[in-house]
């Protein structure tokens, strides 16, 4: 009988001890792009695949993190985020932008507040100033015969168009972020980047890295 | 665990993790009356995203609770209490809030709770795999704050 015990208790051990011991055992490489990362931007490529992306197509314009400084809405919220799904909004970001790469061109198609409720948006930007803060920032205006996105209730809200980012002449880095209930080491083991090149908001190359 | 249609604590029975709440007001009762228990005294607020989203802290001191949140479909009270216990940990760190030696300290700080353990696979996994992606360094966007891991 002593001996049953014993053999269950160690069982238990090693059970509860599994995921630690395989969290620890996947190389440090593969966290190597949720560590690099300085954006919680999301894109989003030809629908409803969303990417984790290295840093945002807004970084050229100096001001673009305080935006929305003037509304008192508008604060930094630290979350807890399901791992590998989004990037953790830090170093006082307030807001989310969501692009879409369409037809090899990258446009802005939403921008969600963290600290405002979706159904909330109106009674603060009661005339979309959230867009038009944004045209001011970009000189670009929307177009407003692309139709933005709108199979996710909780991130895409915009209904007006979407914005091309003509003034983007950059690298980004994108990797696929991880699906709600997604196995996590196959996710990290068998998602590798992708390297994206801009001229003038066009997408002119994409290679696959070995950069995890 | 067992929690009336107040919020209030009732009691518990036997030795599961399990915790059965239902509608967003006895949800934000609840998650108010065990917020109280770890230490916070701010405002509870249940809020509507997407699953990925468990909870949030905001500069102002409120707390968010995902009603939608993809750890409500496990039903352990524990995953709920080391959110909250993570939230506390911001709470009581202002003075960081909002950047990653922040965030990496408030996952120290819920995985050191004894209730931890008790957390679900799902929540245990992706908790340590979001430590994973700060250790060994520590810090993200290491903008102002000494990155002594392999990563530059």
């Amino acid at each position: 009988m002593k001996k049953i015990s014993v053999i269950i208790v160690v069982f238990l051990l090693i059970y509860n001890s599994n995921d630690f011991i395989k969290a620890q055992s996947i190389d440090k490489k593969y966290y190597e792009f949720l560590h690099k990362a300085k954006t919680s931007d999301l894109l989003y490529i030809n629908g409803s695949v969303a990417f984790l992306i290295n840093k945002s197509p807004l970084e050229i314009f100096s001001e673009y993190k305080n935006l929305y400084d003037s509304y008192k809405e508008v604060v930094p919220v630290e979350l807890k985020i399901e791992f590998g799904t989004e990037i953790m909004p830090l170093n006082n970001t307030t807001y989310q932008v969501i692009w879409y790469l369409k037809d090899s061109i990258l446009y802005l198609t939403d921008i969600k507040f963290y600290s405002i409720s979706i159904c909330d948006y109106k009674s603060v930007f009661s005339n979309n100033e959230q867009y038009k803060l944004m045209e001011k920032l970009t000189k670009v205006n929307i177009d407003k015969s692309m139709r933005p996105l709108s199979n996710d209730p909780y991130r895409h809200v915009n209904t007006i168009g979407m914005m091309p980012t003509n003034w983007l002449n950059d690298t980004l880095l994108i990797k696929r972020a991880r699906e709600s209930f997604e196995d996590i080491e196959k996710w990290l083991l068998s998602t590798p980047c992708d390297k994206l090149i801009f001229r003038n908001g066009k997408l002119v190359s994409m290679t696959t890295t070995d950069i995890y | 665990m067992y929690f009336d249609y107040s919020g209030n604590f009732i009691g518990s029975y036997g030795d599961g993790n399990d915790i059965i709440i239902a509608p967003p007001e006895i949800v934000g009762k609840v998650i108010t009356t065990m917020a109280r228990a770890v230490g916070i005294s701010g405002n509870v607020n249940v809020v509507y995203e997407g699953g990925n989203i468990c909870a949030g802290a905001s500069s102002s001191g409120d707390i968010y609770f995902n009603y939608n949140a993809n750890i409500m479909a496990y039903n352990n009270y524990f995953d709920f209490l080391s959110v909250l216990h993570h939230e506390n940990h911001h709470l009581m760190s202002m003075e960081d809030f909002g950047t990653s030696r922040s965030e990496f300290q408030a996952l120290i700080y819920e995985m050191n709770q004894p209730s931890f353990q008790y957390t679900s696979d799902f929540y245990r996994n992706i908790t340590l795999n979001e430590y994973n992606s700060y250790n060994p360094s520590g810090y993200n966007n290491p903008s102002g704050y000494n990155n002594p891991s392999g990563y530059n």
